[in-house]
């Protein structure tokens, strides 16, 4: 299937995919820091793997960013994006600190980093599997603070050995009081997509 | 007046003095500049990948290490360059996570990259006359033209110029 072939119904049955995923996401980030989460609407959009990073909000923006391997039924990419300071917010309600006291690289915080991690793959690739019918496991999740365009290179990549564009959905939850917010981007495998595609029953 | 010329991942850009290329968020990319100091013409590209693998949906010339370095190498050329006065610089090719996903005895694509660009220019017998390439942290790059300076930022290793 090329990308460019894709259909309006199409992208939006894979938009409410990603949006019932990070439903499940956010459900499992709220229980896990003990606040409201909110989910915005998702927004899906085919680019040029030279636009991706702008996209994402910069190359140059200072980010903590989550990469994680879709494996099993579908493979693909799953990024999480936190902006600097939401990371750091994120970590302060973890551990139970002040927020000026956040070191990013300690040990402790990069686990609660991968922790998090984790726990967010997991919910939302198990939601996407159980609404798909397929199985669907997230890799160990890799975390990296710098710039955004260094961090995500790694997964364009993978996408770029392919072909010049991406399939990006993207879907963002956040913490209204807290301004803390982070964003989730699945970009499936070009022969994933038609796998997703066909158990959604769009191909007409 | 100098202008400030963005080079997008999988791109290149060439330009001459005053102007300036920068390309910002280099991770396992490579940035390699090609540069004359008798004309000021100079080009840089932010490569993805080491070589062209496939040639079905590739529009860009800069997303190859191959490809990039022998297009800009024509194109400087084309403009009036000597061969023997362009020389290379090259930077980037770090590994961005602790846990890459290719360790089974493959090398990192970041250093993959690096060594794919260092053949070309061996190739294509252009001197590389500088390098800042590894690590684990992501650089943003500028190559001024006037003089071929590349100054290199990183949020954690401070700044360079080589």
């Amino acid at each position: 299937m090329a990308l460019f072939a894709l259909k309006e119904h199409q992208l939006d049955a894979l938009m409410e995919i990603s949006n019932i995923g990070v439903g499940h996401a956010a459900t499992a980030f709220s229980q896990l820091l003990g606040t409201r989460v909110d989910i915005r609407v998702p927004d899906v959009a085919i680019t040029d793997i030279s636009e991706v990073p702008d996209k994402l909000g910069g190359a140059d923006k200072p980010v903590v960013l989550m990469f994680l391997k879709m494996l099993g039924d579908a493979e693909g990419d799953l990024v999480v994006i936190f902006p600097k300071e939401s990371a750091d917010k994120m970590v302060a309600m973890l551990l139970k600190q002040d927020v000026s006291e956040i070191d990013i690289f300690t040990e402790m915080a990069q686990s609660a980093l991968r922790e998090v991690g984790n726990i967010l793959a997991s919910a939302y690739l198990s939601a996407l599997g159980s609404i798909l019918n397929l199985s669907l496991i997230p890799s160990t999740p890799n975390v990296a603070y710098d710039m955004l365009g260094a961090a995500i290179d790694t997964a364009l990549m993978d996408i770029g050995r392919s072909g010049d564009k991406a399939l990006m959905i993207e879907t963002e939850m956040f913490i209204k009081d807290e301004e803390l917010k982070g964003s989730f981007f699945l970009m499936p495998d070009p022969a994933s997509i038609d796998v997703l595609l066909s158990i959604l029953g769009q191909d007409n | 007046m100098s202008e400030k010329i963005k080079v997008k991942i999988a791109d290149y850009k060439m330009s001459s003095a005053p102007d300036i290329l920068v390309s910002h968020g280099l991770g396992s990319c490579v940035g390699i500049s090609l540069y004359d100091l008798e004309t000021k013409i100079g080009a840089l590209a932010h490569i993805l990948l080491p070589s062209t693998t496939s040639f079905k949906d590739n529009e860009h010339d800069g997303k190859y290490a191959d490809r990039a370095v022998k297009t800009m190498f024509q194109a400087m050329i084309a403009k009036g360059c000597t061969k023997e006065k362009i020389v290379a610089k090259v930077t980037g090719g770090a590994a961005m996570f602790q846990n890459n996903f290719n360790v089974n005895g493959q090398k990192l694509v970041g250093e993959r990259n690096v060594e794919a660009v260092i053949e070309e220019l061996e190739l294509l017998c252009i001197e590389m006359v500088a390098s800042d390439t590894g690590g684990n942290h992501g650089r943003t790059i500028e190559l001024d033209l006037e003089n071929g300076e590349m100054s290199i930022k990183s949020l954690r290793h401070g700044n360079i110029v080589i």
